[in-house]
């Protein structure tokens, strides 16, 4: 947009390349736009992005604690799983991680036990019908009447001699239900 | 005051230099009150599962891809036998890469200049490319070629192969058929439950038998089946020619066909102890000829139908469906 002044050359005016200098200085100062951060300093200007925090989350995201784990809202047949008795949007809903619960490679799953009855039905009115619970498989145990569907799996991994331990999201949709006879198959709901 | 034009350009040099341009994930807008750095939004693409990232590998010589893990019925899949958590950076798919030759390219790589590769003709048996006199523009490439590798997802399941005989039910001609199902578990049993990530040249969606291959047992069940994931477009540089193979100086394109976690069923998802013959009443002649010219006499036999609808009741192919 703004030109920088032409070289100067000897015996003439530098007065209008002056002018045109300054008018350049100025719109080279650097301002912030989204999500940019300055630091003017003497020796110069530092420049940073913000990362965007609004990052898409979707349903029963888990948010990992130190030794425990929140879920993002999210509904299976139209019921709100439950941890410690209380729903999962409950700021206070924590899962507590049981280091016993991963298997030989490192694995855990989290997710939701289901319990149905012998056609498939959820009651929405019984306390235990839908609970995020902890495994060491991918049926953390389910028994019969009981479906175990993982929302996110944590994987152990060592780095630097240092042991860490990832989450990893499996589910991102609010869920629905549906019984062939035989088993429960679970989808996302539309 | 007198200011000598030495130092003067001594100074419009590194103001030039100090100008701010755009790098990576970053958009510069210049305005009379300043220059506007800002993050570039596009940056902020979500990092699905199955994200195909891929690179040129240096000392393998040869272009790679890495995906971002997805699960499928809650397990990661395995690239080489070993699954995706526990793959170490920088370990990825070999993609094999074919030519692009199947008529016009896509609309997105055709804006990019590259040309249906039946638009050349030959000279003395060389392929010529034909002189497109709307990218003379010297800023528009004149030819770029497009090389491609299909990513896809197998998960094994039982597979299925049956025998049919034809039994004289009334003692003067054969209309009673008896297809005896049997389920193989080679591959289940090979593999276990885990998904596998493989490169192919070209996706191949499976074809499903019809009812004369499965009546001859002619047609061998594939055991898995597979879903398509992923494109990976390699556009060569400008003024490539075709007999240019894809390195570091080609670009990569991933094209992507899944974005969530999978869930896979089979129909049948285990071996019953006994699978019981499934028997019908047919109008069906005994001997195989009989049963050929039975099966391409189907759309007017309704006795065909009900073996055909039979049969295929009985498939143990699967579904894939986002979770």
């Amino acid at each position: 947009m703004n030109q920088l002044p032409p070289r100067a050359e000897k015996g003439k005016s530098v007065v209008q390349a002056w002018n045109q200098l300054v008018t350049w200085a100025v719109g080279a100062r650097i301002l912030p736009g989204r999500r940019v951060r300055l630091s003017h300093t003497p020796r110069g200007t530092i420049v940073s992005f913000v990362p965007d925090r609004r990052r898409f989350t979707g349903a029963f995201h888990a948010q990992a604690g130190d030794k425990s784990v929140r879920f993002a809202f999210g509904t299976i047949d139209f019921i709100e799983p439950k941890v410690g008795g209380k729903p999962i949007s409950d700021p206070e809903a924590m899962l507590k991680l049981a280091d016993g619960k991963f298997d030989q490679d490192g694995r855990s799953w989290l997710g939701i036990l289901i319990r149905h009855d012998d056609k498939g039905k959820i009651d929405p009115e019984a306390k235990n019908s839908a609970t995020m619970v902890q495994g060491a498989d991918r049926g953390a145990g389910a028994k019969a009447g009981e479906h175990f569907h993982p929302v996110a799996i944590l994987k152990k991994t060592t780095v630097n001699a240092v042991e860490t331990t990832r989450f990893h999201q499996i589910e991102y949709f609010h869920l629905r239900t549906a019984w062939n006879g035989q088993r429960l198959f679970v989808f996302p709901a539309a | 005051m007198k200011f000598r034009a030495s130092r003067w350009n001594r100074v419009i040099g590194p103001l030039s230099a100090a100008r701010a341009h755009a790098g990576k994930f970053a958009r510069v807008a210049r305005t009379g009150a300043g220059t506007i750095l800002s993050a570039d939004e596009d940056a902020q693409r979500w990092p699905h599962p199955w994200k195909v990232s891929a690179f040129w590998s240096g000392p393998q010589k040869c272009w790679l891809a890495t995906v971002r893990p997805g699960f499928v019925n809650g397990l990661d899949p395995t690239i080489g036998g070993v699954p995706l958590l526990d793959l170490d950076a920088g370990q990825g798919l070999v993609l094999p890469l074919s030519a692009w030759a199947e008529g016009k390219p896509p609309v997105f790589f055709a804006a990019l200049g590259v040309l249906d590769p039946m638009e050349g003709f030959s000279i003395n048996g060389e392929r010529v490319a034909i002189v497109d006199t709307s990218w003379q523009d010297a800023f528009r490439p004149v030819r770029r070629y497009l090389w491609l590798c299909d990513i896809q997802l197998s998960v094994a399941r039982l597979g299925l192969s049956g025998d049919v005989q034809i039994v004289d039910g009334l003692g003067t001609s054969g209309n009673v058929a008896i297809y005896s199902p049997a389920l193989q578990s080679s591959l289940v049993d090979s593999r276990g439950p885990r998904a596998v990530l493989q490169a192919v040249s070209r996706f191949q969606p499976q074809r499903k038998p019809d009812l004369l291959e499965k009546v001859l047992g002619s047609w061998t069940d594939p055991q898995e089946d597979i879903l398509h994931v992923a494109r990976v477009w390699l556009l060569s540089p400008p003024g490539a020619t075709e007999a240019d193979k894809p390195d570091q100086t080609w670009q990569p394109l991933p094209q992507h066909f899944a974005f969530w976690n999978l869930a896979h069923a089979a129909r049948i998802a285990k071996i019953p102890r006994t699978i019981p013959p499934i028997t019908l009443v047919t109008g069906l002649a005994a001997g195989v000829g009989d049963r050929i010219n039975a099966a391409m006499l189907a759309p007017m036999n309704d006795d065909i139908q009900r073996v055909n609808a039979a049969m295929q009741s009985v498939t143990p192919e699967g579904r894939f469906w986002t979770v």
